[in-house]
């Protein structure tokens, strides 16, 4: 049994304009340890699907159908009380901007303290002891739990976060986009950071990004997400080398390799589909420059290619049965 | 050789720290963030330069610098465009300068007036500096200057706001507002980190093609070594305020000769998976500019430093033709 398996879950919001689908079928799974990447463009749906597993939407969403097994425990259906419990202490998340989720009025060894003593019986003055070696842990002095975030660097802000990440010596820990607004070098040490420390936990991770080449350090396998979907799975290896979907290709090459050549990979036409009125048919084909005619009628599913690897195309096999 | 458009010596930028009113009576020495501290540079006709370095190197404070934005105070060493010192430049020529070098900034959400349309946006220039002869001119400039950074057909925008235009577009229309001033340089400050990574390319090749149609020279500012990769033609590597290697941007990139553009060759995120790969990451962040360390500054996190590298500093000197790197070990 996997320790997450995620099955077909829908989630959407309620806006002015409409019912925002903004993650429509999805399913994964991922196992004791392993590390996954959700990658895909803003707007994609993988944020969505993330804040889903720790019933963190924002009021105006919701998780329309589905099932989130947790250790074969479906998390939809826990009432409140369950649902308190298993958010931080089973999963927990690192989120985007440090300075935003960190409450800026209130030492973070407080705020560290204050995730430990939700969940376990101890004293103000125990937590204390522990938000210190859980500051060690990420290579701050722990003499700065008496500091308050703005005394923090950017980079440093993070590392607190993860800090509280692990605070509870979570299952898994969600990584939204944890290194986007900070330099690549100390991205690298983050990162580097956060896979010892997975390593010597064993901790299953998500990491959600917009910029695959950071999946290469972290990553075992990649989801690539767009309009709501998943339109490939697999090893990180096959998904860098060989990808199948055309999206995850055109996404490949947006991004320029410092060996390979001196100039720009043509951009993928087009936008993104608005998630209010999803094109008949496969998401990506306005956009597909290998469309056929299937792709607008019929919408292609995730079938299997391999080892653990799985594509949405009708390139690939017919996906419903064309009959 | 390409004639000159920019040439910039020992460009120095000092910010004074306030200090408190005690300190101030007391005599203290004033404190000072030398952002930039002595950066010497030319671009060509054409060429695009990229200015790398991590936050707060002082890569935008020298875009800054280069397009007089500053407050001259602060301001000290020598810049010339087109063969003209800027700091001593008269009014008239300051305003020929004004038009002839313009800035793309890097979050087209802020840098767009939301309550003005794009053509409001895009004409502002054409009446500060009183360059269209009637109304029909001006906006047939403002249309053309639109086709010009792709955003066609032009009617279609221009009586748009830009909260109903995607950050692609909304960066095309700071193109355009750039353009219609018909600049022979641009200084573009991280024009696509805001961007999703799909219409990157598309806004990278405009200025490609902007470039070769008009000759326009960019000071390319950028934290990313692949984008400067794709498109420079010459690179620098910033550190605290100094320039540590310069050259050709395939040979820096590909065979880098100081130890922090080789660290920061080394971390770049490429899309491969992980085996094999040696690098070695820096420990710690960038010290702060105030308290300079003595010595080369990058001494502290250097992991190959030697005995007089804490004493000395070295200088950027020529290494091969057209190379420059400052590091004791070379």
């Amino acid at each position: 049994m996997p320790l997450l398996d995620v099955q077909d879950l829908h989630a959407s919001f309620v806006i002015r304009q409409g019912t925002v689908r903004a993650v429509d079928g999805v399913s994964f799974t991922l196992e004791e340890g392993e590390s996954l990447g959700l990658v895909g463009e803003s707007g994609c749906g993988k944020t969505t699907a993330a804040l889903s597993l720790l019933r963190l939407l924002p009021p105006n969403g919701r998780i329309d159908s589905g099932k989130i097994l947790y250790q074969g425990r479906d998390v939809l259906t826990f009432n409140a009380e369950e649902v308190r419990r298993f958010r931080w202490k089973e999963i927990s998340i690192i989120f985007q901007g440090a300075m935003n989720a960190l409450n800026p009025v209130q030492r973070v060894g407080d705020q560290i303290a204050e995730a430990i003593r939700l969940h376990q019986p101890i004293s103000q003055k125990e937590a204390g002891k522990q938000a210190q070696a859980l500051l060690e842990r990420v290579e701050l002095e722990g003499r700065r739990i008496n500091d308050y975030p703005h005394e923090f660097s950017g980079g440093q802000r993070q590392r607190v976060m993860i800090a509280m990440a692990l605070a509870c010596r979570p299952r898994i820990v969600i990584g939204d986009e944890p290194t986007t607004a900070l330099d690549v070098m100390v991205q690298a040490q983050i990162f580097e950071l956060v896979e010892s420390l997975r390593k010597e936990l064993g901790m299953a991770m998500i990491l959600i990004t917009h910029d695959l080449s950071v999946l290469g350090d972290t990553c075992d396998r990649a989801a690539v997400m767009y309009a709501g979907q998943i339109v490939e799975i697999g090893p990180i290896e096959i998904l860098f080398q060989s990808p199948c979907h055309p999206y995850a290709r055109c996404l490949l090459r947006s991004f320029p390799r410092l060996q390979g050549p001196r100039s720009m990979a043509d951009s993928i036409p087009g936008t993104p589909p608005n998630l209010i009125e999803v094109p008949p048919g496969c998401r990506f084909h306005p956009r597909c420059q290998e469309v056929m005619a299937i792709c607008s009628r019929e919408q292609p599913l995730l079938l299997e290619r391999g080892p653990r690897h799985n594509v949405a195309c009708h390139l690939y096999g017919k996906g419903i049965d064309d009959a | 050789m390409t004639p000159e458009i920019l040439r910039v010596e020992e460009l120095k930028v000092h910010y004074p720290l306030r200090s408190g009113f005690l300190q101030g009576l007391s005599g203290a020495v004033k404190k000072v963030v030398r952002a930039v501290d002595g950066v010497s540079f030319s671009i060509g006709e054409g060429e695009v330069f990229a200015l790398v370095g991590e936050s707060g190197c002082g890569k935008t404070t020298t875009g800054k610098a280069v397009l007089d934005l500053l407050e001259p105070d602060c301001v000290s060493g020598k810049i010339e465009f087109l063969g003209k010192d800027l700091l001593r430049m008269k009014t008239m020529e300051m305003k020929q300068f004004r038009r002839r070098a313009q800035m793309i900034f890097q979050d087209p959400y802020q840098s767009l007036n939301p309550r003005e349309t794009v053509y409001d946006i895009v004409s502002e220039p054409l009446a500060i500096h009183r360059l269209a002869r009637s109304k029909a001119d001006r906006r047939e400039r403002v249309a053309a200057s639109l086709e010009d950074a792709g955003l066609k057909p032009a009617l279609d925008f221009l009586e748009r706001y830009p909260y109903e235009l995607s950050g692609g577009q909304r960066q095309r229309v700071a193109i355009a507002a750039a353009l219609i001033m018909e600049p022979r340089f641009l200084v573009a400050d991280e024009p696509v980190s805001m961007l999703d990574v799909s219409v990157r390319a598309d806004i990278l090749k405009l200025m490609v093609s902007l470039r070769d149609r008009y000759r326009i020279s960019y000071l390319f500012i950028t934290h990313d070594l692949a984008l400067s990769w794709v498109l420079a033609d010459h690179a620098a590597i910033m550190y605290l305020g100094k320039i540590v290697e310069m050259g050709p941007a395939e040979a820096v990139i590909q065979k880098p000769l100081h130890p922090y553009s080789q660290a920061l060759v080394e971390v770049m995120p490429q899309p491969e998976p992980r085996a094999g790969r040696t690098r070695t990451i820096l420990r710690g962040e960038a010290p702060n500019p105030v308290q300079m360390p003595s010595g080369c500054r990058f001494h502290p996190r250097c992991p190959i430093p030697l005995p007089r590298c804490n004493e000395e500093e070295p200088a950027l000197q020529e290494l091969e033709s057209g190379r420059r790197a400052a590091c004791w070990r070379l």
